[in-house]
C-alpha cells in the first residue's frame, strides 16, 4: 500500500499523544495514507490521544469528509480519544452547505482547546462509565493518570 | 489572462486538477476568498459525480461577465447513465450516510445559479455560477 508519491500527514507524537498536521490541499490518497499511518502508530505506541490539525486545510469536499470521518471512527475504536482542530470557517461553510452529517466528530477552535477537550473527556468518560462498568473502574484506579 | 479551461475527468487525481485550475480561475474572477471556497467544493463535488456515475467526462472552467459583474461559470458534462428524476436528484437526503444521493442540493446551495440537465441514458450537463 506504501506509495512514495502520496505526501505523509506528519505525525509528531508528544507523551501518550499525537499531533496530526494535515496539508493546505488534499492530494489524491493523502487521507488513505494518512489513516493507515495513523493507526499504525495509535496501535505501536499504545497512544491514548489524537489531535487532527486542519488549521491549513482551505478546501475539504463530501468525499473527503466521509473519509476523515471514517478515520476518526477507526481510531476511536482502537481506543484513544480524537479531536479534530482548527477547521476553517469557509471550509466548514462548504461542508454545511453540501449537508455533511458531523456526528460523532469532538472538534475544537484551535490546538490549545483540543488538548483541553482531550483531557477532559479522558477525565469524563473514565467517571461517567466507572458506575456501569466495573473494569473501566477498576483500569481508572489503577492506570497511569 | 486565462479566461477559459477543460479538465477532462475520469480518474481522481482529474478531480484534484479540475480544483485546482477552478481556484486559479476563481482567484482570476475576482471572488472573494469564501466565494472562492464555494465555487471550488462544488467543482469538486461535480468533478467527483462524474467518476462515481458517470465513469467519464469534463469540466469547463469560464469567466463570464453579466454587465459590469464578473464571475465564474462551470460546467460539468457526461454522457453516462443520467439521471432519473432530477426532482428526486435535487431532494435533500437526510440520511445518515454520505454516499446517498449525488450531493446535488448542496451543491446548489454552494452557488449563485444552478441549472441541470440530464437524460437517462445519454448523460448529465450540470452549470453552475458564482458572481463576484
Amino acid at each position: 500500500m506504501f506509495d512514495s508519491s502520496v505526501p505523509r500527514v506528519p505525525l509528531q507524537r508528544s507523551k501518550g499523544s499525537v499531533l496530526a498536521t494535515l496539508p493546505h490541499e488534499l492530494a489524491p490518497g493523502t487521507l488513505d495514507q494518512f489513516e493507515l499511518d495513523l493507526l499504525a502508530k495509535v496501535r505501536e505506541h499504545g497512544l491514548t490521544g489524537v489531535v487532527i490539525d486542519l488549521s491549513a486545510l482551505e478546501l475539504m469536499d463530501l468525499t473527503e469528509f466521509a473519509k476523515l470521518k471514517r478515520i476518526v471512527q477507526m481510531t476511536q475504536m482502537l481506543g484513544p480519544k480524537i479531536v479534530v482542530v482548527g477547521l476553517r470557517p469557509g471550509v466548514v461553510a462548504g461542508l454545511v452547505a453540501l449537508g455533511a452529517d458531523a456526528t460523532g466528530l469532538t472538534t475544537a477552535l484551535n490546538m490549545e482547546l483540543g488538548l483541553e477537550v482531550l483531557r477532559a473527556q479522558a477525565s469524563g468518560v473514565a467517571l461517567s462509565e466507572a458506575a456501569e462498568l466495573p473494569e473501566v473502574l477498576r483500569q481508572a484506579l489503577l492506570g497511569t493518570g | 489572462m486565462l479566461r477559459q479551461q477543460v479538465v477532462l475527468v475520469a480518474l481522481e487525481s482529474d478531480v484534484s486538477r479540475a480544483v485546482l485550475a477552478a481556484r486559479d480561475l476563481a482567484q482570476a474572477t475576482g471572488l472573494s476568498t469564501a466565494q472562492c471556497g464555494a465555487i471550488v467544493t462544488a467543482v469538486s463535488e461535480l468533478a467527483r459525480n462524474i467518476v462515481k456515475y458517470a465513469g467519464h467526462g469534463r469540466i469547463e472552467l469560464s469567466i463570464v461577465a453579466r454587465g459590469s459583474q464578473r464571475g465564474l461559470q462551470a460546467v460539468a458534462v457526461d454522457h453516462g447513465p443520467g439521471i432519473e428524476s432530477i426532482e428526486l436528484a435535487m431532494q435533500d437526503h437526510f440520511s445518515s450516510s454520505q454516499t446517498l444521493g449525488l450531493g446535488l442540493p448542496g451543491t446548489k446551495r454552494l452557488v449563485d445559479e444552478f441549472e441541470i440537465d440530464s437524460e437517462k441514458g445519454r448523460g448529465t450537463r450540470v452549470v453552475v455560477r458564482k458572481w463576484a
